[in-house]
Parts: structure tokens; C-alpha cells; sequence
């Protein structure tokens, strides 16, 4: 016969379980929504990229402003971030301070790439002149191949991560007495894990102030780990 | 240390298939092709070191270039490679100064004067340790330079 004691520490042991396993969920949505994010971003100034040159190329705008406009692709990129990314993703893009070229150094150095050292833009011909800022409007259509590469194969790892939470609570439920009871408890762990990873992860970003991805990511763990366990304690 | 001019060494980027690859350069010298293929596009700057060459190149990634470093000796055999950088931000390499036989400073990303320091030998280095944030090396135990920085982070994203 089991003790008061123990049947304690067996449902304390089987919360502590429980929001372990709704931490799989909590990584797994993080890699999901920041690798998506990735590809979103590479996706969203590519067609910034192309809208721009076609635009230039039927006369709608000249080639100097399809130039000065893909000069603004950082809101794009920022806009991105703050929409689309966990805090973790968001620490690692403040990571570092960008320090860009000026539309003026850009033109400066793809007119000494087409043209020469001496070229100077100025003396260019009209023509000329377009296929520089041509060139500007392409490199800004450019993300880094081998970061979105990367993030592409972590989304993978993440949906994979996913499932596997998704049938862990599966085989949770389909082996307990109460099915009713036992989906709720799980559908309010992982969404608790969730969601106190996020709140987790943007918490410890106020605490550790900007570009601390390492912060932040144990603050998202700590998070999601607290709030599934009080959710599954408190069920 | 010496600057080198884009007659003594050069790159000569290879043909990419679409936007899928990382671009890739040959190193050109003196104007005769290597064979030497290296990461990048664009040479920033190429210094002979009294054992070889200080490679700096990047990307042409204008909203996400990266700094590529490597370390040759005169016979173009990698000793030593880095990489500063990091997703979502950029850099633009300038004020390069050769400041002594071993040491240079140039500014790329981070709002800092970042300083390379060519060692005599290789020495015992950690991991994701041992450098500032932003640089990035092949798993090793040992570096032919270090990288000293204090970089800030991007208060804009």
C-alpha cells in the first residue's frame, strides 16, 4: 500500500516529467519560428530585390531611386525581426552593431568594380550609370546562403522536435484512465511551456539588456520549464 | 607587415550556381592563378607577414557581409582562419593600419576598433571562448592570431 509520502513524491516526480516533456515543445517552437523567420527574411528582400529592378526596368522609377530605396532594406530585415522571431531570435540579431555603406560608398565601389580604380562615377555615361545603381539593387537582394542554409536545416530539427512532443503526449494520453482530463492537462503544459518560454526568453532580455542570445535562451528555458511545471502542478 | 597592391595579390571570384552558394575566390598572384580557392568576393586587403599572407575578404553581402580572415604561409598553405560577423547585422571593412611587424587594426562591425595580433606560434586556445563575440574559428585548440574587440550590440533590431 502506498504512503501519503510517497504518492506525493510520485506525482511531484511525474510534474517534474511532465514539464520536461513540454520543454521539447518549447525548443522545438523556438527553432520553428526563428528558422522561419530566417527564410522568411532571405524570401522577403529577394522580392524586394526583384520588385525593385522591374519597376526601374518599365520606367515606374529610375534606376537612382530602385538604388536609394533597396538602400532601406535594413527596415525590412528589422521589421522582420520584431515580427516574426522569439526573443532568443531577436538576441542574436542584436548581437552586434551593424556599421553599412552609405548609398555613396556603395556606388563608389561598384563603379570602381565595373570601371576601374580611377573611375569616377560622375564621368560616366547615363547608361553606365544605371547599371551601377542596377548592380546596388541586386547585391541588396543577397542574404548570407550558408546562415539562411543553416536555419533551413534547424527548422527541420525543430518541426522534428515538434512532432516528437506532440507524440509523446499522444502516447501520455492514449495511456491514461481519464483521456478527457489527461488532453487538457497536456494541451495547458505544452501551451504553458510555450508561452513561458517566450514570456521567459523576453523577461531575461530586459534583465540582460540587448545582443545576449546565451541570457536569453536560458531565460526562455527557465521560463517554459516554470510555467509547465506549475501548470502540471497545479492540475 | 606590408600592404599588398591588387597587382601582387589579387581574387578572381568563381562562378556561382544562382544565390544558393556562398561566393568562392581564387587567389591570384602576381597576377598568375593559384588554384587557391578561399571563401569571399571581395579582397579588402591582402598584407605580406614576414611568414606569408594576411588575407581580409568579404562576401559582397551588402546587409550581411561578413569578414573572412586567413593566415597563409608563402607557399599559400593555410596556418590559421577566422570569420567576424553575425546573422542579421553587417559590417564594411576600413581604416586598416599596420601598426607594427605583427599587429594591425582595422573597423569592420560592432562599433569597435578591432586589432589583429599574428603570433610567432600557434597557441593553446578554447573554443567559442577565447575571442570576442562575433568571431567565429574552425573547432581547433590552437590559433596563429588573435582577435581583440569590444563590440556593442545592435540597439536598432
Amino acid at each position: 500500500m502506498l504512503t501519503t509520502a510517497k504518492i506525493g513524491d510520485q506525482v511531484a516526480f511525474e510534474n517534474a516529467i511532465s514539464s520536461l516533456e513540454s520543454q521539447i515543445a518549447n525548443v522545438g517552437t523556438h527553432l520553428t519560428v526563428d528558422s522561419s523567420a530566417r527564410v522568411a527574411y532571405a524570401r522577403e528582400i529577394r522580392k524586394m530585390a526583384d520588385k525593385l529592378r522591374t519597376d526601374a526596368t518599365c520606367k515606374r522609377i529610375t534606376w537612382a531611386n530602385a538604388a536609394q530605396q533597396a538602400q532601406e532594406t535594413r527596415n525590412l530585415v528589422m521589421d522582420v525581426i520584431r515580427n516574426r522571431s522569439t526573443p532568443v531570435g531577436r538576441a542574436m540579431a542584436q548581437r552586434l552593431k551593424a556599421e553599412g555603406k552609405s548609398l555613396n560608398e556603395l556606388v563608389a565601389l561598384h563603379t570602381i568594380r565595373a570601371h576601374g580604380k580611377n573611375a569616377v562615377f560622375a564621368q560616366l555615361s547615363t547608361p553606365q550609370k544605371n547599371a551601377i545603381y542596377a548592380s546596388i539593387v541586386t547585391s541588396a537582394g543577397k542574404s548570407n546562403a550558408a546562415v539562411t542554409k543553416a536555419m533551413s536545416r534547424l527548422s527541420f530539427a525543430g518541426k522534428g522536435i515538434l512532432g516528437l512532443s506532440l507524440a509523446l503526449s499522444a502516447y501520455t494520453i492514449a495511456t491514461s484512465d481519464n483521456k478527457v482530463a489527461a488532453t487538457q492537462k497536456e494541451a495547458a503544459t505544452l501551451g504553458a511551456s510555450i508561452a513561458g518560454g517566450i514570456a521567459g526568453g523576453a523577461m531575461a532580455g530586459l534583465a540582460c539588456g540587448p545582443g545576449a542570445p546565451a541570457c536569453v535562451t536560458v531565460g526562455a528555458f527557465v521560463g517554459g520549464a516554470l510555467a509547465a511545471f506549475g501548470i502540471s502542478s497545479f492540475w | 607587415m606590408e600592404l599588398l597592391s591588387n597587382e601582387e595579390f589579387s581574387l578572381r571570384p568563381t562562378l556561382m550556381r544562382g544565390d544558393e552558394q556562398m561566393p568562392r575566390s581564387e587567389i591570384v598572384l602576381q597576377g598568375i592563378a593559384t588554384g587557391k580557392l578561399i571563401d569571399g568576393a571581395v579582397l579588402e586587403a591582402a598584407v605580406k607577414w614576414r611568414g606569408g599572407y594576411l588575407v581580409m575578404g568579404t562576401d559582397d553581402i551588402p546587409q550581411e557581409d561578413t569578414l573572412r580572415i586567413y593566415l597563409f604561409d608563402l607557399s599559400l598553405n593555410l596556418i590559421d582562419s577566422a570569420t567576424l560577423g553575425a546573422m542579421y547585422s553587417t559590417g564594411t571593412f576600413r581604416d586598416l593600419a599596420l601598426e607594427s611587424p605583427d599587429l594591425l587594426r582595422f573597423r569592420f562591425i560592432g562599433g569597435t576598433t578591432w586589432t589583429l595580433k599574428i603570433l610567432d606560434r600557434r597557441e593553446f586556445s578554447v573554443p567559442f571562448y577565447s575571442d570576442p563575440k562575433g568571431v567565429h574559428r574552425p573547432l581547433s585548440f590552437a590559433r596563429h592570431f588573435r582577435l581583440y574587440g569590444d563590440p556593442a550590440p545592435n540597439l536598432n533590431n
